[in-house]
């Protein structure tokens, strides 16, 4: 074998190791530190809002839901939210079955189908579902207050996984928050958005604000309430999305919901 | 091969590595990323930080702190932290730089009210300053100082209290303002004014008799009540400023009810010399009756002007049960406000003149508010004894009322959406009729 040949040999063995090599320093470099890429379409993102619904009529209400205090100053007792019933519209094929119709039995691509349809669902009704108190009323005229959840609207659909972790992440972080009574008076519109990563435990390894409010105060405050919290419920699996970081979610802390 | 061919190919391959996809650099992403919406839900109890007050000898420190404090939870804003989770070193001071806001992260403190009591030499009075900090911003929301005698402590840290409460949420607090109610620590029912927080009363009526429902003038100055002192419940008036008393209206029958008008020497009051209990006007100084307003048959009684002036509530049995009604300041054609419940009465008009507060029979007595169309009704008590007597702060943030729920009658504060109450009096001669001040400065 001419000497050429085995040095072109030996050039690609060397190549191959050398990718080797700086293919698994990368490997882990990228697995020991750094900062989070952006994993998502950034337009491909989820806003799950929480709305109150008012009081109905016809009889005198009961009192806020909030206990009075006692003169001994022993603590409030927390009001449990009723979870929110399962108001997701979609074609069912089942009841194309029972119309007669003929249809084919896929059960995996129809679980997939209705999946997909819930959460097409979901994100579409998010963005304009009606909100007008006459829309409430109309749909759920017993709702109280502090009791019922809406999502996106009360006449949008109800996503109960969604909705539960939802109530999980209320009741964490809530009593964490405190932004100033006055900045939130003057600036009712502002919201921040925070990212979090999570241990699969749930502890909070990192957390930074992703979109500022333009109140510094009240980018604190979140980060404050986030950051008090130590750790926070797992998001469903739908929900779930895994970075380097952790389990990433995403919370916006929003002064006043203008929808109320 | 000749070395450079050797680095050419070496570096070709180092390139190719580079830009090779790698299994390790696939996304790991499973899912789409939720933001999950969280609402400020409101008023709610804003951690705040108060150590005990810098001070020098010659000033009542703990008074002043306990004051703040109690002040402070009073309010519905705040929940004020225990000063045994502080770990600030006492050399630190109030100013900024002369402390470390990590020190107030620590016990959770959104916000830190440091204060400084001094007594300033020469003048015999004393001083206090209040230092007020937003602790996540790590700012000042603002800095202030009163002076006044060391022996009025309590009024300088009431002062403090609002102070704190307007840097923080941008609204005047309401403690320096007082309440016109009864007492019977006496062994009668007798008219006191009794600071918000329930301290400091002062006793007007001396009578030995039954004194009740007293109301303010608009200016704070005067206050017209029924007394029996002189057999038959009569309307007084009594000038705050020197204690001169002079009886205003001594019809035969009922003399009851007194409330002024917020413009005019005028009270509109329930009389019933004419064999039915009917709401008329009187002049506030000579008593001569001005006009009648209502003519209906039943009851017609607890007349209160709105803010304005221009329209009066009343309680009328003109349709059977004790209801609200609405009508013109000068009479006429009376408007029906509450449909809930089988017997309302004592409305008092909030002060931006959009509510009404009053009671409502539901089992017990209890207070409730509502919109001039009686609707977005809020109910402010429940199932805690019987709740009485509404009043409205000034700032129209809170309402007051009388309440049985702890066995006598006290005075307590519930926030305008009943969602924090607070006892304000201890005595155990009981309160009742508590009517708030009508400025937030006394």
């Amino acid at each position: 074998m001419p000497a050429g040949t085995d040095l072109q040999a030996w050039a690609i063995a060397l190549s191959l190791g050398l990718h080797s090599c700086l293919a698994g320093t990368l490997a882990a470099t990228r697995g020991c530190s750094g900062d989070a890429e952006p994993l998502f379409d950034p337009d491909d993102v989820m806003m799950i809002e929480m709305a109150a619904l008012p009081k109905s009529a016809g009889r005198l209400p009961d009192r806020a839901s909030r206990a009075p205090r006692p003169a001994d100053g022993a603590p409030e007792a927390m009001t449990q939210p009723q979870q929110p019933s399962d108001q997701m519209r979609f074609e069912d094929p089942d009841k194309e079955k029972e119309k007669g119709e003929k249809v084919e039995d896929h059960s995996l691509d129809r679980e997939r189908l209705l999946a997909e349809a819930r959460r097409k669902a979901l994100v579409d009704s998010l963005s304009d579902a009606p909100i007008g108190d006459a829309d409430r009323q109309q749909t759920d005229p017993d709702s109280t207050l502090d009791a019922t959840f809406g999502f996106g609207g009360a006449t949008g659909p109800v996503d109960p996984e969604a909705a539960r972790y939802l109530v999980e992440l209320r009741q964490v972080l809530l009593p964490l928050w405190n932004p100033l009574p006055k900045v939130v008076e003057q600036n009712p519109a502002i919201f921040t958005l925070v990212d979090i990563w999570l241990d699969p435990d749930g502890r909070i390894a990192d957390s930074e604000v992703q979109t500022p409010s333009g109140n510094g105060s009240f980018d604190q405050a979140c980060l404050t309430a986030v950051a008090r919290a130590r750790r926070l419920p797992i998001p469903p699996a739908r929900f779930k999305v895994e970075t380097r970081k952790g389990i990433q979610i995403r919370v916006s802390f929003r002064a006043s919901d203008a929808r109320l | 091969m000749r070395a450079s061919s050797r680095a050419l190919l070496l570096f070709a391959c180092l390139l190719l590595a580079s830009l090779l996809p790698w299994p390790g650099d696939a996304p790991r992403a499973q899912g789409t990323l939720a933001t999950w919406g969280l609402t400020y839900p409101g008023k709610r109890n804003l951690p705040i930080a108060i150590p005990r007050p810098k001070g020098g000898e010659g000033v009542a420190l703990d008074e002043f702190w306990s004051v703040v404090r109690r002040d402070l939870e009073i309010s519905g804003w705040f929940k004020v932290l225990d000063p045994a989770a502080f770990v600030e070193p006492s050399s630190a001071g109030v100013r900024l730089g002369e402390f470390d806001f990590a020190d107030w992260k620590v016990p959770g403190a959104a916000v830190l009210a440091k204060t400084v009591v001094t007594a300033t030499s020469g003048t015999g009075s004393a001083r206090a300053e209040a230092w007020v900090y937003d602790v996540a911003g790590g700012a000042r929301l603002d800095a202030r100082a009163f002076t006044g005698q060391p022996e009025r402590i309590r009024t300088l840290a009431h002062r403090v209290s609002n102070a704190i409460i307007e840097a923080v949420t941008g609204e005047r607090g309401i403690f320096d303002t007082r309440f016109a109610a009864v007492n019977a620590r006496s062994g009668n029912k007798e008219i006191y004014i009794v600071d918000v927080d329930g301290h400091g009363a002062v006793q007007i009526t001396r009578n030995g008799s039954i004194n009740l429902a007293p109301a303010w003038s608009p200016d704070g100055g005067s206050l017209v009540y029924t007394s029996y002192r002189a057999g038959n419940p009569d309307l007084y008036v009594t000038d705050l400023s020197n204690t001169k008393t002079r009886r205003v209206s001594a019809r035969m029958g009922l003399n009851t009810g007194g409330t002024w008008s917020p413009f005019q020497r005028v009270l509109a009051v329930t009389l019933s010399f004419n064999g039915n209990s009917d709401i008329y006007t009187v002049n506030a100084d000579s008593g001569e009756q001005i006009a009648r307003l209502t003519n209906a048959p039943g009851i017609d009684t607890s007349a209160a002007f709105s803010p304005d002036g221009a329209q009066i509530a009343f309680v009328s049995e003109r349709s059977g049960g004790a209801q609200i009604y609405v009508m013109p300041a000068a009479g006429g054609e009376a408007r029906r406000v509450t449909f809930h419940g089988s017997h309302n009465t004592d409305p008092a008009w909030s002060p931006d003149g959009t509510k009404l507060a009053y009671v409502s029979r539901d089992g017990n007595f209890d207070v409730f508010t509502c919109g001039l169309d009686g609707r977005g009704v809020i109910r402010i008590t429940q199932g805690q004894g019987d709740n009485e007597d509404p009043s409205w702060s000034p700032n129209g943030q809170y309402v007051a009322f009388s309440s049985t729920r702890t066995g006598t009658g006290q005075i307590w504060i519930s926030t305008a959406d009943g969602y924090h109450h607070v006892q304000v009096t201890q005595d155990k001669g009981g309160w009742s009729n508590p009517t708030w001040s009508p400025s937030l400065t006394w």
